[in-house]
């Protein structure tokens, strides 16, 4: 590909990120330019790197060009919130969920696709009420039903989810062992309960 | 949870530590009037103005209703007889630790998520447009085709794309009241009697509804008398003369 051909591709890939109000994956990219080929995904990629070091996270410009939801997309800099919030609405965050909310967001992110009775069994609680604040937030959504348990209805997260925590795809999720207790948070919790002689 | 003193016989002091005893059996938990202990914890709520935060109440619901069990068991020794499979106390335990660790993974990873949604707040998106723009044609459908019948194909739909919608199914009803009664009055003039599925069953609903209106108004002038031998089936309508005569 000479250079030519790759400031043309440059400005096409940026025109269609430009033109798009959603992450837009490489694939969608690739057959809206007639590179749908092994060839032509490296080439886009290698567009995408460049415009992503011009346009890092967090960088200087005005804007950034982020993987979010498995695809690309421009969002403006966070730094820029409060000028760009003076004009336009910001898309909610997730300040304004519960404890309980995230609490089951969490649960569902991890364990996807579950059921109902399953969150309320980690959780200890019935997960009735978050659960339905998070479908109309559009964060989670049926993906199916249980071929067991009376065929409860199972749900998953969006790429609304994605999108308002950063996450280019479910897989980058940071992994759930990471969170777990250490030893010595396990005795506290058994000291807590009076439990530690006899768990010992 | 909110720090709840306690003034029972057996007991003064704050809540947390109550249960703490009551785990290592330095109270027994028979001695524990419960129903003071709510009382107790309602009155604070209450007291202090935060009835309706759902989440303490639930963690407190669940606490009592777990005391509640365990004292139910202890009132009525042999109530409850040993099934088989029936976890032993210290299995118990263990279960509910593990239950535990398991839920403070989710809990740290709903705050590492909190922090993540925080780090990415206050971006805003590009809204190109409304909605997505209408794709008339595969491009691989038009690129160099030199089928005119093709083109000519998708010339037509794009003309179509710009046509004002059809509202012709939107005609309005025109139906009012006076009408249906003049109609009504019109049939049993000629018939004496009708049946309303026959006269009207051919109707949009809302006519059918109007003709309903119309019936009672009749009715309650007097003018006719109505059947409907079964709930929901068909309505007899006929003028008094005829159940006079009959």
């Amino acid at each position: 590909m000479d250079d030519s051909t790759d400031s043309h591709l440059k400005r096409d890939v940026e025109a269609l990120l430009f033109a798009s109000g959603q992450p837009l994956p490489v694939e969608t990219m690739a057959q809206a330019l007639g590179l749908d080929d092994e060839a032509g995904f490296r080439a886009i990629e290698a567009v995408l790197g460049g415009l992503g070091a011009e346009f890092p996270p967090g960088g200087p410009r005005g804007f950034e060009l982020v993987r979010l939801a498995g695809g690309w997309v421009l969002r403006s800099n966070p730094q820029c919130r409060t000028a760009v919030a003076a004009l336009f609405e910001l898309p909610e965050d997730a300040g304004r969920l519960s404890p309980a909310a995230m609490e089951c967001l969490t649960v569902i992110a991890y364990l996807q696709p579950v059921s109902r009775p399953q969150i309320a069994e980690i959780r200890g609680v019935n997960s009735d009420s978050p659960v339905r604040t998070l479908l109309e937030r559009e964060l989670v959504t049926e993906v199916g039903r249980s071929q067991s348990a009376g065929g409860a209805l199972l749900y998953g997260t969006t790429p609304r989810f994605e999108a308002m925590f950063g996450l280019g795809s479910i897989e980058e999720l940071p992994p759930l062992e990471d969170f777990a207790l250490g030893e010595e948070q396990k005795d506290e919790l058994r000291r807590r309960l009076g439990l530690l002689s006899v768990a010992e | 949870m909110r720090s709840l003193e306690l003034d029972l016989d057996v007991y003064q002091g704050p809540f947390d530590l109550l249960l703490s005893l009551v785990l290592k059996e330095e109270i027994d938990l028979l001695e524990v009037p419960l129903f003071e202990v709510i009382t107790a914890y309602l009155e604070e709520m209450e007291g202090a103005g935060v009835i309706g935060y759902w989440d303490e109440m639930t963690e407190f619901l669940l606490l009592m209703s777990l005391l509640v069990e365990v004292k139910s068991r202890l009132l009525l020794p042999g109530a409850y007889p040993e099934l088989e499979g029936e976890l032993t106390p210290e299995e118990a335990r263990d279960q509910l630790l593990a239950r535990l660790f398991e839920y403070s993974k989710f809990k740290a990873a709903a705050g590492r998520l909190c922090e993540l949604a925080e780090a990415n707040a206050g971006c805003a998106f590009r809204a190109a447009t409304e909605q997505p723009r209408r794709r008339l044609a595969a491009i691989e459908d038009i690129a160099g085709t030199e089928d005119a019948m093709v083109l000519r194909d998708y010339l037509m739909r794009l003309v179509d794309s710009k046509r004002p919608p059809d509202t012709s199914h939107l005609s309005q009803i025109k139906v009012e009241l006076q009408r249906q009664i003049r109609i009504i009055r019109g049939v049993l003039a000629k018939r004496r009697k009708f049946s309303f599925n026959r006269t009207f069953g051919g109707d949009p609903p809302l006519v059918q509804a109007l003709s309903v209106f119309a019936l009672l108004d009749l009715l309650s002038r007097g003018e006719i008398l109505v059947s409907q031998p079964e709930p929901f089936g068909d309505i007899l309508v006929r003028t008094r003369d005829v159940q006079k005569t009959a």
